[in-house]
């Protein structure tokens, strides 16, 4: 409750055009509704370490409540594998870039690839997991001509089993 | 290859400007990694295709010798005659092999470098 009031207050002084949330909490719809007084963010850097969110429609929320968001970063960000159907009312972001680093691709990637989110200029996947392949497979099949610049960082080898990642990207 | 499954590179038509970082690396599967890095850019269909940039870990202190000709034959490929940059970056804390990977990759990139498109750092 503390947090939400100091950003209220914040928010009638602030209009930033980056905004990091790290570790925020995520699941509590208040502090969800508190995102809403930042509208004037451009670049937003979500940071999830250590959760796993259920719904993917979080993601359709974090939309509308940053509705001129033109940069958007995910770190340690996972969700569960649960089935999502988009909402076509939902506001779709025209994004500049898209930069996803430690994340769990597969399904996050998908909800990219249904809500038809393709970043005009960066698309970046840094330390994605093998697992996430087709995923990257999916999402380049369907928008692979409109990516104008793209940053791919792999393990070497992948620890757990010696079989290089960089097979997984053929 | 158990995560074998396809990241259809080949569908990358527009493509201006890639990045690979290989973050970590097991010395023994450097010349693989070379490899497929000149693999992975075969499959690029783009035509358009302006800046190429390479993170790679620095070699061991006493490499052998590593050689890049796979990349250059790729590279050299016409569709690639739109390329005004190409960089190799190497990391790591030792930088005593740095010297032996500059001088191969110019020398197997000769074309590359003649055109003064070919960048080799350290850190």
């Amino acid at each position: 409750m503390r947090l939400t009031k100091v950003l209220r207050l914040l928010s009638t002084h602030l209009k930033p055009s980056s905004l990091l949330l790290g570790e925020w909490p995520i699941f509590d719809q208040q502090t969800i509704a508190t995102l809403a007084l930042f509208p004037s963010t451009e670049r937003l850097s979500l940071e999830m370490h250590h959760v796993a969110v259920e719904d993917l429609r979080y993601l359709d929320t974090v939309f509308v409540n940053f509705p001129n968001i033109r940069e958007l970063r995910m770190e340690h960000c996972a969700f569960e594998n649960a089935p999502y159907t988009p909402d076509n009312q939902v506001f779709t972001p025209r994004l500049r870039s898209l930069e996803f680093i430690n994340c769990a691709v597969m399904p996050l990637l998908l909800y990219f690839l249904r809500r038809q989110i393709v970043p005009t200029n960066l698309f970046s996947l840094k330390c994605f997991k093998p697992g996430g392949i087709p995923a990257v497979g999916e999402y380049f099949s369907r928008f692979g001509d409109l990516l104008q610049e793209i940053q791919l960082g792999f393990h070497g080898v992948s620890l757990s089993t010696g079989n290089f990642t960089l097979y997984s990207a053929f | 290859m158990v995560y074998y499954n396809g990241a259809n590179f080949q569908c990358l038509t527009g493509l201006q400007r890639l990045s690979i970082n290989i973050l970590h690396h097991n010395p023994l599967y450097y010349r693989e990694h070379i490899k497929h890095l000149a693999l992975i850019l075969d499959k690029i269909p783009s035509l358009v295709l302006k800046k190429i940039s390479f993170v790679i870990p620095i070699l061991p202190p006493t490499p052998s010798r590593v050689r890049w000709h796979l990349m250059a034959n790729v590279l050299q490929q016409s569709r690639f005659s739109q390329l005004t940059e190409i960089v190799f970056q190497f990391i790591g804390y030792d930088e005593s092999s740095y010297g032996y990977a500059k001088a191969w990759i110019l020398e197997d990139l000769a074309p590359l470098d003649e055109r003064g498109i070919l960048s080799v750092r350290y850190n």
